[in-house]
């Protein structure tokens, strides 16, 4: 009897098996993939606050830009900027090539031939339109290289004129930049600043009117 | 006996496994905490760089849009001194150069040279400075004279009482510099002038943004500074090291790479003196 008990107790002790260490590995880099992933998350949110809060700040430098360049219209009803300001070539470097690196170091550190030099001479309105639209375009790509400005007019509320924002119409600022869909996560867009593009964007917008 | 024969623990192939792969969960376990601690260190260290500068901007852009202000009709407003004579000062000389104020003769934007920062300067009716003396006025609007620079890495800005600046009162403040931002790189002004005296054009929509040192000139020839632009580079308050330092440009300075190896982040805004340019368009050419 007593050699009996002895014989199952012996048989009944076990170490900690193989399988059992496997499984406890596997269960564990779960786990450890989840904190990895929250790193990931926590880091994209982070820049992509970054961005917006920049852009924030770039969309409100524009609309000053304009407010200080704005000047009565030929009947004096009210304010309109130059019309060079629409041109989308002036923003964004168009036209201008890099040959590497990312377009703050490549266009922003020297002043492009190009760009009128309204730091040392009188420019025309033209002139600081082309000036203004590449200076915040610089400061735009400083936060993030992605990042694309433009201006427009919501609806030229008197086509008749040759201004092309008449006096009293919106003017939209948007600053947009692509985003990557993280492990399918639903992302509510911004139609405005998704027009044409293949990959989505985040987006400021700021309307304004003179 | 035959049962004593059967009792086994680990065998040592085991225990050494079980060693092995404790030791590679472990060096997992603290390879993510590693990271963690460093993404969490450049996280910190962006999102304070990012907060700085946004209330830097916001707070000098409050300060500085009411730049040119001067309203003789306000009631709040101290008459002890010729308010239209005042009135006209402050109109013509929003941003004061050297040489504006008899009784502060070194006091007006100032150039650094090269690329060092630049001292900005405005002038406005108002009830407080800058860092909210009242100057020994009671609740009353008088002539407040705002100084911005840099002391080291410290943004500090220190307010005057116009009057006194002009030799029309004594001193009741003193002009002690508070502190509004520390961990400042550079801070740099450019003024952007209208010259509708010389071109006959009255829009007051800036033709140029210069530095203080020309500023002189150009306002002798009768230009009026209708925007004010300014650039400031910061640090990030954590010690996370960024190799290499890219180079930063702030305005048309030349180009700067800070020697520390940190975080920076630049940012920069424009302000319309509302002020300035509607005075400039009511001026009589």
């Amino acid at each position: 009897m007593n050699s009996n008990s002895k014989k199952l107790y012996a048989n009944n002790q076990q170490g900690v098996g193989m399988v059992e260490v496997l499984v406890t590995l596997f269960i564990l880099s779960v786990g450890l993939l989840g904190v990895a992933y929250l790193q990931f998350v926590g880091s994209f949110t982070n820049s992509e606050a970054l961005s917006r809060s920049q852009s924030v700040l770039v969309a409100q430098q524009l609309t000053e830009r304009l407010r200080a360049s704005a000047v009565f219209s030929p009947l004096g009803k009210g304010l309109v900027v130059h019309n060079d300001y629409f041109d989308e070539d002036l923003y964004n470097f168009s036209g201008m090539t890099c040959a590497s690196g990312l377009p703050h170091a490549c266009y922003c550190l020297e002043r492009p031939a190009s760009i009128p030099n309204c730091n040392d001479n009188v420019c025309t309105a033209a002139e600081l339109a082309i000036f203004d639209g590449y200076e915040v375009s610089c400061s735009a790509v400083a936060a993030n290289p992605e990042i694309e400005i433009s201006l427009t007019c919501e609806l030229d509320n008197n086509a008749g004129d040759t201004d092309a924002c008449s006096v009293g119409s919106k003017h939209i600022v948007i600053l947009s930049w692509p985003v990557e869909n993280w492990q399918n996560i639903e992302r509510t867009l911004n139609a405005d600043c998704n027009v044409d593009e293949t990959i989505p964007h985040d987006c400021v917008s700021v309307d304004v009117t003179l | 006996m035959i049962g004593n024969n059967k009792e086994k623990g680990f065998s040592l192939i085991e225990l050494m496994i079980s060693l092995t792969l404790g030791l590679i969960v472990s060096a997992a376990v603290v390879q993510v905490m590693i990271s963690n601690n460093s993404t969490e260190r450049l996280n910190r260290s962006i999102a304070s760089a990012q907060e700085n500068g946004r209330f830097i901007i916001a707070r000098m852009r409050n300060d500085l849009v009411m730049a040119g202000r001067y309203d003789m009709l306000r009631p709040e407003l101290n008459k002890d001194v010729d308010i239209v004579v005042e009135a006209a000062f402050v109109q013509n000389n929003p941003v004061p150069i050297v040489g504006d104020f008899s009784n502060g003769l070194t006091k007006g934007v100032l150039e650094g040279a090269g690329t060092a920062s630049d001292t900005l300067m405005v002038v406005l009716q108002a009830s407080q400075d800058c860092r909210g003396a009242s100057h020994g006025y009671n609740d009353e609007e008088f002539l407040v004279v705002n100084e911005y620079f840099l002391d080291g890495t410290s943004l500090k800005c220190r307010g005057f009482d116009g009057r006194v600046l002009r030799g029309l009162k004594a001193e009741v403040n003193d002009d002690t510099a508070y502190t509004l931002l520390d961990d400042v790189v550079s801070f740099q002004v450019q003024y952007g002038i209208t010259d509708n005296i010389a071109s006959k054009d009255n829009s007051a929509r800036p033709v140029k943004f210069i530095e203080a040192d020309t500023l002189g000139a150009e306002k002798a020839a009768g230009a009026l500074v209708v925007a004010i632009r300014i650039a400031l580079l910061l640090k990030a308050d954590s010690d996370v090291v960024i190799s290499p330092v890219p180079f930063f440009k702030l305005l048309d300075e030349q180009p700067i790479q800070p020697s520390e190896e940190r975080l920076y982040k630049q940012f920069e805004t424009t302000i319309t003196l509302r002020n300035s340019k509607n005075f400039a368009r009511s001026r009589n050419i």
